[in-house]
């Protein structure tokens, strides 16, 4: 049904992509036009991009909201209608969407209450009346952070997405925490923010690995650029910061395979990642497929050696290096066209190595500006 | 006509110029001999070099030592690699806060520091045996031997220091996050023989395969060590620590990302690095938590500062080796570990 809906969508020449309206998202990706014209590549047959923004919430309560569940009826005091009503609606799944960007920020910025008796999620009420406070009192209480709900909650997610091939990108959270230094913590007192923004890191990434779920790596991105400088508060980040994250964000979006498809680049380049800082210039040292061929998910594909790499970027203590084996791992079905470079042959991160398509019906044309095929890397006994 | 401050002065002026002079010759003939980074480093590494072939101990040392003061003897041990060497750089900074003399030592290096390694030094393996394993892979001459749960220690090479007591130990999680090691198969011991020549191509470091042949026939790769079986080495390691030598303990976490990836997509890689070293984190967080130890937060610090400079996770730029320095010296001074005298504690007070 969902995948009708969208199939309708593209034929119509229009896709939805839904954005939760939280702090890093929409300074990343809120600007007018700017994803919609990425995506779209400056091709003019290419699908219109409708943007929907809907409220950001902890990952628990936007599941929820996802579920589509009746809403329960409780006799609520005056001017609480609509905040009860918006727990249950405004699915960020609705209407088949091609691609959902959340946020795992709203875990350790916003509040959650849980119902005592139904158990159900609700966001915070801003200002609520003496009235609203007391019966909110009555009713809820704190639904604290516990980051395997979240796990679960990201996994339900997945799972509600059924069969449509709808693409979700999750921005991780800043670890670094301004004004708090987090090292030594006694029993008894409050865990650190930045503790807490570890395990939902860790959560995001250990949920990810098993689900359709895309990590912006966002703890990396302010460390790359300086926490100290980019983070303003827990999931807020500086303006020039937020530059650099939307630059990140918008290349992982159109390396999506499901972006990539609907917007008629079904052919993907299989490019050499780079592990780290020190991974530049290296040697293909074996392919573990023959092309033409299907790869699953999972599949090794090359091994890359990297000869001497620094220890150090400072050149003039460079006291030579050791070497690195790693081996690239296919993160996605796909078929691999051809290879364009055989073992034995120098390669340097980012470079083409591959052709790799949908599926074997698919020609191999049009390589210029095609995405990534999307991977993953395995450092050599370990 | 001159007066005697003017005469004192002048000569005291000659004596700087010389002192200049001095400088600027060392400095010169530095440069002149030095093949990477100084005639220091230069002569260090052909030593080790030596040494090496020889068949004998590498001696591994970063220290910082002052020698005068009145008060208590102050000796800081750290045990690891490149990241624990920051250590030393809280040398100046803990001159001014303690008031007695001060050795902050960082020893070994990162292949004799995973836990499991330090756990069978409790319970060392015959040296009848090891002898020749150790010639073999030219590993240090205490490789094997107790030496973090020694109540003191000497610097080698350092005629004069003395010994120093162990009041503070350092430690990191860095070989245990990062490092693999090997079990001999007919007396079960393990050993890290360096990695960088096991990585490197055989032929242009043995010029032939001998060595790789007898390794691979004695020797069997294990796993990479869990979360909870670190853990539970450190436990160990820490109470043994404090039991026999009265030390406050200090354990350093590392960089939980890659500076520089592009592998956004990690999925289905086996264990990506990312993900380890946040459990890592995670683990000790709480492990500092319940047996009371500070964890140095590196990961906060190395991220507060900006890792774009960086090459990898473990190894730290200019100014993050200051900052960590910085921090370390906070750590032992609200642990009330260094004893100011009543001067510097005003000083500080101001």
């Amino acid at each position: 049904m969902g995948l009708t809906a969208r199939f309708f969508g593209v034929l119509m020449g229009v896709v939805r992509v839904v954005l939760t309206d939280s702090p890093d998202v929409a300074c990343a990706l809120g600007a007018t036009g700017t994803l919609g014209d990425r995506l779209r590549g400056g091709d003019e047959e290419a699908p219109q991009v409708e943007i929907e923004t809907v409220p950001g919430a902890r990952l628990d309560l936007l599941t929820q909201r996802a579920r589509g569940m009746d809403v329960p009826e409780l006799e609520l005091p005056a001017g609480l209608e609509a905040w009860f009503s918006a727990n249950f609606t405004g699915s960020p799944l609705a209407g088949d969407p091609l691609l959902v960007v959340v946020s795992g920020s709203e875990a350790i910025t916003s509040t959650v209450l849980r119902h005592r008796r139904l158990g159900f999620l609700a966001s915070e009420v801003t200002d609520p009346t003496s009235e609203q406070a007391q019966w909110l009192e009555n009713e809820f209480e704190v639904a604290p952070l516990d980051t395997e709900a979240i796990r679960q909650a990201m996994i339900e997610f997945d799972s509600l997405c059924g069969t449509s091939q709808v693409e979700v990108v999750i921005f991780n959270v800043s670890t670094y925490i301004p004004e708090e230094s987090p090292h030594w913590f006694k029993l008894g007192q409050d865990e650190p923010l930045s503790m807490l923004a570890n395990r939902l890191d860790l959560a995001i990434d250990q949920a990810a690995s098993t689900t359709r779920f895309s990590v912006l790596d966002i703890d990396r991105i302010a460390a790359e650029y300086g926490a100290g400088e980019a983070v303003e508060s827990p999931g807020r980040y500086s303006k020039d910061a937020c530059a650099v994250m939307r630059e990140e964000a918008l290349n992982l979006i159109v390396d999506l395979p499901e972006v990539s498809r609907v917007f008629g680049r079904d052919v993907m380049r299989l490019v050499v990642p780079r592990h780290d800082r020190r991974t530049t210039d290296g040697v293909l040292v074996e392919w573990h497929v023959e092309a033409p061929c299907e790869v699953k998910s999972g599949d090794d594909l090359f091994d890359i050696r990297y000869e001497n790499i620094r220890a150090r970027l400072d050149t003039s203590r460079n006291r030579g290096g050791r070497a690195l084996q790693m081996t690239v791992v296919a993160s996605r079905d796909g078929y691999l066209k051809e290879v364009t470079v055989g073992e034995g042959k120098e390669i340097s991160a980012g470079s083409t190595v591959g052709i790799v398509t949908e599926n074997a019906d698919v020609g191999n044309t049009g390589v210029e500006g095609a995405a990534n095929f999307p991977v993953g890397v395995r450092v050599a006994g370990r | 006509m001159t007066n005697r401050s003017d005469e004192r002065r002048d000569r005291s002026e000659q004596r700087g110029s010389g002192r200049t002079l001095q400088r600027r010759a060392l400095h010169a003939l530095r440069k002149l001999t030095s093949t990477k980074g100084g005639l220091e480093t230069g002569l260090r590494s052909a030593r080790n070099a030596a040494r090496y072939m020889a068949g004998r101990p590498v001696v591994r040392r970063d220290v910082f030592a002052r020698k005068g003061g009145r008060g208590k003897r102050l000796g800081v041990f750290g045990l690891g690699g490149c990241d624990v060497r920051t250590i030393v750089g809280a040398g100046p900074i803990l001159s001014r806060r303690h008031e007695g003399p001060l050795c902050i030592g960082s020893f070994g290096f990162a292949p004799e520091s995973r836990s499991d390694l330090i756990v069978q030094t409790l319970d060392p393996p015959d040296p009848d045996v090891t002898a020749d394993v150790s010639k073999e892979l030219g590993l240090s001459g205490h490789y094997f031997a107790p030496v973090l749960f020694e109540e003191s220690f000497t610097v080698p090479d350092q005629i004069g220091l003395g010994r120093w007591p162990k009041d503070v130990v350092v430690l990191s999680i860095s070989s245990d996050v990062g490092r693999t090691v090997y079990r001999h198969k007919e007396h079960g011991f393990l050993v890290d023989p360096g990695g960088w020549w096991l990585a490197a191509d055989m032929t242009d470091v043995l010029g032939d395969l001998s060595a790789v042949k007898w390794f691979a026939a004695n020797f069997s790769k294990t796993p990479r060590i869990s979360v909870d079986d670190s853990v539970a080495n450190f436990e160990r390691i820490i109470e043994e620590v404090r039991k026999r030598t009265g030390a406050y303990v200090v354990v350093m976490n590392v960089l939980t990302v890659d500076p520089g990836s592009t592998a956004l997509d990690y999925k289905h890689a086996n264990s990506p690095n990312r993900l380890r070293r946040r459990e890592f984190k995670e683990a000790f967080s709480y492990l500092g938590q319940k047996m009371d130890f500070p964890v140095l937060d590196v990961d906060r610090l190395t991220k507060q500062l900006g890792i774009s400079g960086q090459a990898d996770f473990v190894h730290y730029t200019a100014p993050q080796k200051r900052l960590i320095s910085q921090e370390f010296a906070g750590v032992l001074s609200d642990a009330g570990v260094v004893e100011a005298s009543r001067e510097q504690r005003l000083v500080r007070t101001r």
